[in-house]
């Protein structure tokens, strides 16, 4: 016989009067379905026999104003039962969520143990189930239903049947979108328990990134050769997509293209938040570091720790101002002596 | 969560010059995606139909007394009279209580029956004259082994639980 010790946390997010808690305990073997007598906080061992195909614990919170239930954890535990982590990294050291940008690389690690090779033994002692979704944001949201992602229809699948270490490097993110480049949402990695039925849709572990789309921009005001006679022009910036953690600035340099000689950062926009924005943002002063006429080039970048991205087509225009004089004439005329 | 977006900022410096990455392109990231990783692990066979997320009202019966409502696992109901029924199984409204604290509230018309685990499962019949009791009783009936609701799957098929 053996008991288990098993662990829960309250909900602290909401006051404690909101919601009502239920852990519920689903024998494998025989399907019978046991609610846990326990208090809203604490710890409780479970009482009953750990039967060969295990138990699955869920706990389970009601929200007692919208009758919403939400599934806060679950575990699986039984005697054949595998163990299993997902990690997952990327070039981005923020730490409050795993974040990258889609067109850039992240790791999933997954380490198994407890697999145990025998044919004998059921199947969900042998191997486990990775899965792989890929979820969208709607709109201007910058979350998703993982659950119901994670229990949809998976993107990926795939077997492992060794208690090691597996690495997987992905080049870039698959997060579905009209425009590619302008994907945002979560790819979620989740091993399940290799069984059938409500086994086989355990999960052991899960791990996710959160993906954002591709910086973009527009220089408005100023057209690619231009002559600028007089005043310089009001400029505006158009950014899309900003990513969440970058600096983006307008460089004026002389010459043609980004080469020259920097003679200045005209305008700056910095973003330290947890999602990708858009904006808008007036230029004008550009005639401050205008001095000489000639060839002169705009510049639109992002800094990131991705690097740093051109986020417009260069803008190059000429400054024509000075007045030149090619010929002169004089009357003489007052200046003869008869 | 905090915005920290700063505010617009005129900066007359020079940055030092920094490379400038090329702009990855729709077919550039079309070429970096083609290759998953995990096509090289074996292929898992059909996964099991993917279930709807897991809901524990879908998954249970609920008990209301017109102001506060709970619920129990399926087949825990023993006997339910036949003029207790519309507390039985309807949209949950009002608010939703712990078990024990519904039990406690509602003990005029609830009551409960301790089970083993074997009778629980199947394992063992459950007494045949015990489960006449039940039926005379003017009480809905609810199965619980220590102390929590529980299913019971009896070869011993009672009234209430082939009704349901």
């Amino acid at each position: 016989m053996k008991t288990l010790a098993l662990l829960f946390a309250a909900v602290t997010a909401c006051p404690a009067d909101s919601y009502v808690n239920f852990i519920r305990q689903k024998q494998q073997d025989s399907n019978v379905v046991w609610d846990m007598p326990v208090p809203q906080q604490g710890a409780a061992p479970s009482a009953l026999l750990l039967e060969t195909s295990g138990a699955l614990f869920q706990l389970f919170t009601i929200n007692e104003t919208s009758q919403t239930d939400y599934l806060l954890d679950q575990k699986l535990v039984g005697t054949y039962l595998p163990s299993a982590a997902v990690k997952v990294t990327t070039l981005d050291p923020y730490e409050k969520v795993t974040r990258t940008r889609v067109d850039k690389p992240f790791t999933v690690e997954i380490e198994i143990g407890g697999l145990m090779a025998n044919p004998s033994a059921p199947a969900e002692a042998n191997q486990v189930r990775l899965e792989r979704h890929l979820g969208s944001y709607e709109g201007e949201s910058h979350t998703l239903d993982a659950s119901a992602l994670i229990h949809s229809t998976p993107a990926e699948t795939a077997l492992l049947d060794t208690n090691t270490l597996t690495r997987l490097e992905f080049s870039a993110s698959s997060v579905p979108s009209k425009d590619p480049l302008k994907a945002k949402g979560e790819e979620h990695f989740t091993v399940f328990s290799a069984g059938s039925g409500e086994l086989g849709n355990t999960q052991l572990a899960t791990g996710f990134v959160q993906v954002w789309p591709v910086a973009t921009g527009e220089i408005k005001g100023i057209e690619p050769g231009q002559e600028v006679r007089f005043d310089s022009p009001a400029l505006e910036l158009i950014l899309h997509d900003l990513y969440p953690r970058s600096d983006t600035h307008l460089i004026l340099y002389k010459g043609e293209g980004i080469h020259g000689q920097e003679l200045a950062t005209l305008q700056s926009y910095s973003l330290d938040q947890d999602h990708s924005q858009s904006t808008v943002i007036p230029v004008d002063s550009l005639d401050k570091h205008i001095v000489d006429d000639g060839t002169y080039t705009l510049a639109l970048v992002t800094d990131t720790v991705f690097g740093r991205d051109l986020l417009a087509e260069m803008v190059t225009f000429v400054i024509h101002r000075n007045i030149h004089v090619n010929a002169m004439q004089v009357d003489m005329t007052e200046h003869v002596t008869p | 969560m905090k915005t920290l977006a700063l505010a617009i900022a005129f900066c007359g410096c020079a940055h030092a010059q920094t490379a400038v990455s090329a702009r990855v392109t729709a077919d550039s990231l079309a070429a970096l995606r083609a290759k998953s990783p995990m096509a090289r692990l074996a292929t898992a066979p059909a996964a099991p139909k993917a279930e709807a997320k897991p809901s524990i009202i879908r998954e249970s019966v609920i008990l209301h007394d017109g102001t506060n409502w709970t619920l129990v696992p399926e087949s825990a109901l023993l006997h339910v009279p036949a003029n207790l029924k519309h507390r039985v199984n309807t949209r949950p409204v009002g608010k939703i209580m712990p078990w024990v604290d519904f039990l406690v509230s509602n003990r005029g018309w609830l009551t409960t029956e301790n089970v083993s685990f074997d009778e629980a499962a199947g394992n063992t019949a459950i007494d045949t004259k015990r489960a006449e009791t039940w039926q005379k009783s003017d009480r809905i009936i609810v199965a619980t082994h220590l102390n929590g609701p529980i299913s019971v799957r009896s070869k011993e098929v009672t009234p209430a639980l082939a009704s349901k």
